[in-house]
């Protein structure tokens, strides 16, 4: 520490290389600090769970061909086929996929003939749907086979009981949410009993404010393109679609509009979200080590001008040590002069970014853990220059000029 | 002179080639991060219709039911789409240069050679002939359907450049069939490369993908019936009557994006105006029981509206100048090294009689001069860029990452005078010794 009056001289004197250094590190800390926060903002979106039972659940978005009148009878028929697929957990009908971007949305609220509480996703389908999609039910029960009933569209005017997601329970309900089970809520104006609450289930739009609000009824619908969900045994996926698509298509006349297994839905859903987080390490990587190959350059710079000084204070028998330290301690110094000026330029842009993109300021922590790594990286660049400097015999130093 | 001083920066660049490479590699990764996230930025919210922009407008009526606002918005704001039959109606009424219906539905496209396990499901744009000249579609072969085509609702289609290629190997196809579901229509023109940026006239989720690659006439879609329910979004005040495409055609049911040309700003006030009392008329036969706030809205309005803009690219490019100024700072340091070492030599040329506006404009020039090629590398870069993030960014259309002449003209001179700006300091301190003192200690 007694070195520290010395480094500050140093400083004065040849002030315009350390503000360089300086502004450096601000500008690095306010980046790095903001990139990390953004590109981990999209990790955590991207990472959200959509409750279904990714790995094992794909669908298959097709048409049934038979006239209006048989097509109950088809669809009926299609299930049981596709049950009885080798593999197969379960199959069922469903009036749409989470995260696909194409949903019905409802209108939920507690008492009748108000204004709606809040918006919610709808899925209809029959009663095995909810272990089709592999989403956990944590209170109340599932559909009984005699609730089920088949329409042709606009399943949620004709339901009669429903399954409702924990988030939009808690919405109504807060910490009572489980007493929604035996509550009626009113879907679009029409009356219908919860009879039971599920864990996660993600709607059809991922960056709705909403998307974890869902409503499921035991209402299958027929009318132009159905969508079958199947989950399959671990493993079995890529055979299951295949026997799924041969029996499908032997009926005559039928298209297949989409399959797709749900993990390449998500993929798709969070494409942009993916992009952006990728550039931003990226940006982050490639901020490091401009950062770095800067300080080490400048340090190097620093130490082979005042190659005398080294040699004059080695001659004066300061050890090897202490040479290094002197440049580790000059090197922290400047640093953290950096972090100082850029937390505040850190704040700033976080705050204009928040006020501007509507996006969360950065936490604390990040500022903490932020310097910790400028500081480590820092230190870490100037350690080699410093090692070599201190490798001067003190003969040779002085002897230069 | 200039040759002279072009000569000495050269050689001054040769004898400290180690630290000008990589001042110039600084400055071309700081460089071309900023124009890699600028152009993807600038791509995704330039004006779409550069010439027609203020006078091509969304038609927005406020269709909705009696009872609340639509979306129970507290300011009352029409609904961005509007129904079948005020699209036919407007059209009928021919108040405006050019109407274009955005409508469309999905089917299996073959050949009619093919067999039916060839078909590929296809997204078609049903629109109307005003949509090529009104959005200035170029063609390779053919021309948009004549009028009577979009009156009578003919089966003629214009197919994309790229479905030309698919189907009939890139020759000249017009004249010839393609199936459609179960009609067959007939080719009438075939699309040039033609990227519309951001795509604004249709579903705004959907702006920065390419677009549909098969255009069939609106009046077509509405006579054979064709809906898909699972394609567009669409919304209903009122059930139809019953469960017939028919009965939906002549519902309240709204999801027909409905574009204007008018032949001058001027006529937006009047067309507005006719708009008002075409909802009167219908408000007279029932229809419309809700207050008159029609809406004429440019494209890029719409998609700001809509929110179609990630921020995503915004703050990307703030990121990337953030960066820019640090590798420029970076080359500063670097600068300042090289010039450290040309005090002998600055001195030399004080004492002989240089002043020292003559020594600035001679490092400046060599200052530039790293500045350009850090530019021109930068460039490089850019493009190298540009083709992984179009690897990357699979949800946005290719065409998003390519850069015009001037952009690339903007990457250079940014580059140059960024690099003066901040050699500027380093040549002055360079220029500020004593020659007395430095030629002492030679």
């Amino acid at each position: 520490m007694k070195d520290l009056l010395p480094i500050l001289k140093s400083l004065k004197s040849n002030y315009a290389a350390a503000l360089l250094f300086i502004l450096q590190v601000a500008i690095t800390f306010t980046i790095l600090v903001n990139a990390i926060f953004l590109a981990f903002e999209k990790r955590a979106v991207i990472a959200r769970a959509s409750g279904l039972d990714e790995q094992n659940v794909f669908y298959v978005a097709t048409n049934l061909p038979v006239e209006d009148a048989e097509k109950e009878v088809k669809l009926e028929q299609d299930l049981s086929k596709l049950n009885a697929i080798h593999g197969v957990e379960s199959a069922s009908v469903s009036t749409g996929i989470p995260l696909t971007g194409w949903g019905r949305l409802v209108e939920v609220a507690i008492n009748p003939d108000t204004k709606y509480d809040t918006f919610s996703g709808y899925y209809g389908g029959d009663t095995k749907l909810i272990d089709s999609f592999g989403v956990l039910l944590i209170a109340g029960r599932t559909f009984l086979k005699e609730e089920e009933s088949t329409t042709r569209v606009d399943g949620y005017k004709v339901a009669s009981e429903a399954v409702v997601t924990k988030a939009l329970a808690e919405s109504l309900f807060d910490q009572n949410w489980p007493g929604i089970v035996g509550k009626t809520l009113y879907i679009n104006n029409k009356p219908q009993r919860v009879v039971g609450v599920v864990d996660i289930l993600q709607s059809a739009w991922p960056s709705w404010v909403v998307v974890e609000h869902g409503v499921i009824s035991a209402v299958k619908e027929t009318d132009g393109i159905v969508n079958f969900v199947i989950r399959t045994r671990p493993g079995s996926q890529a055979d299951v679609m295949d026997q799924t698509l041969s029996y499908l298509m032997e009926t005559y006349g039928r298209k297949i509009d989409q399959v797709e297994t749900f993990l390449d839905v998500k993929n798709r859903a969070y494409s942009a979200e993916n992009a952006a987080s990728k550039t931003l390490f990226g940006v982050i990587f490639g901020l490091l080590l401009v950062t770095t190959l800067g300080i080490y350059g400048q340090s190097r710079y620093g130490i082979v001008k005042r190659f005398k000084l080294i040699g004059l204070r080695r001659a004066m028998g300061a050890s090897k040590g202490e040479i290094v330290r002197y440049f580790m301690l000059e090197n922290m110094l400047l640093t953290c002069f950096g972090i100082v000026l850029g937390v505040i330029a850190a704040v700033v842009l976080s705050v204009t970014f928040s006020n501007v993109f509507e996006l969360g300021t950065v936490p604390v922590s990040y500022m903490v853990y932020g310097s910790l790594c400028t500081l480590f990286l820092g230190q870490a660049a100037v350690l080699y220059p410093a090692y070599r400097a201190a490798q001067l015999p003190p003969a040779v130093a002085t002897r230069i000029v | 002179m200039i040759v002279y001083y072009i000569k000495l920066a050269c050689l001054s660049l040769w004898q400290t080639r180690s630290l000008s490479l990589l001042a110039i590699l600084v400055i071309a990764v700081g460089i071309s991060a900023t124009m890699t996230t600028y152009t993807i930025n600038y791509m995704m919210t330039k004006d779409p219709l550069p010439s027609k922009s203020d006078r091509v407008f969304l038609v927005r009526l406020n269709n909705w039911s009696p009872e609340a606002a639509y979306r129970n918005r507290v300011k009352e704001q029409p609904p961005t789409y509007i129904s079948v039959q005020d699209t036919v109606n407007l059209i009928q009424q021919n108040k405006a240069l050019g109407h274009v219906p955005i409508a469309g539905f999905k089917d299996m496209l073959k050949l009619p050679e093919q067999g039916a396990i060839d078909a590929k499901m296809t997204f078609v744009r049903a629109t109307s002939k005003d949509f090529f000249s009104t959005f200035e579609v170029p063609f390779l072969y053919g021309s948009g359907w004549p009028q009577t085509s979009d009156q009578s609702g003919e089966l003629v289609a214009v197919i994309s450049k790229k479905m030309n290629q698919t189907l009939f190997a890139g020759e000249n196809s017009v004249g010839r069939s393609v199936m459609l579901g179960e009609h067959q229509f007939k080719v009438v023109g075939v699309l040039d490369d033609w990227f519309a940026l951001p795509r604004f006239y249709g579903d705004s989720m959907r702006a920065f993908k390419p677009p549909r690659d098969i255009f069939v006439p609106f009046q077509t879609q509405i006579n054979l019936e064709l809906w898909t329910s699972n394609l567009q979004s669409y919304e209903c005040w009122k059930e139809p009557e019953n469960t017939t495409v028919a009965a939906l055609w002549a519902s309240e049911c709204i999801w027909v994006f409905f574009w204007v040309e008018l032949s001058s700003r001027e006529q937006k006030s009047e067309y507005l105006a006719f708009l008002n009392a075409y909802v009167q008329e219908q408000q007279a036969l029932g229809r419309f029981q809700r207050p008159i706030v029609n809406e004429l809205q440019t494209g890029s309005e719409y998609m700001h509206e809509r929110r179609a803009y990630s921020s995503d690219s915004k703050i990307a490019v703030w990121l990337a100048g953030c960066f820019l100024v640090l590798c420029l700072l970076n080359a500063m340091s670097i600068i300042m090294t090289k010039f450290q070492g040309k005090a002998a030599e600055v001195a030399l040329r004080r004492a002989v009689g240089a002043s020292s506006f003559d020594l600035v404009q001679q490092y400046a020039l060599e200052t530039s001069i790293i500045g350009l090629l850090g530019g021109v590398l930068g460039l490089v870069m850019t493009h190298v860029c540009l083709y992984v993030s179009s690897q990357l960014y699979t949800h946005l259309s290719k065409d998003i990452m390519s850069m015009s002449v001037e952009l690339m003209l903007v990457t250079v001179i940014l580059s140059v005078v960024s690099s003066l700006l901040f050699g500027l300091f380093p040549i002055i301190r360079a220029i500020g010794v004593q020659p007395a003192k430095q030629l002492k200690s030679l």
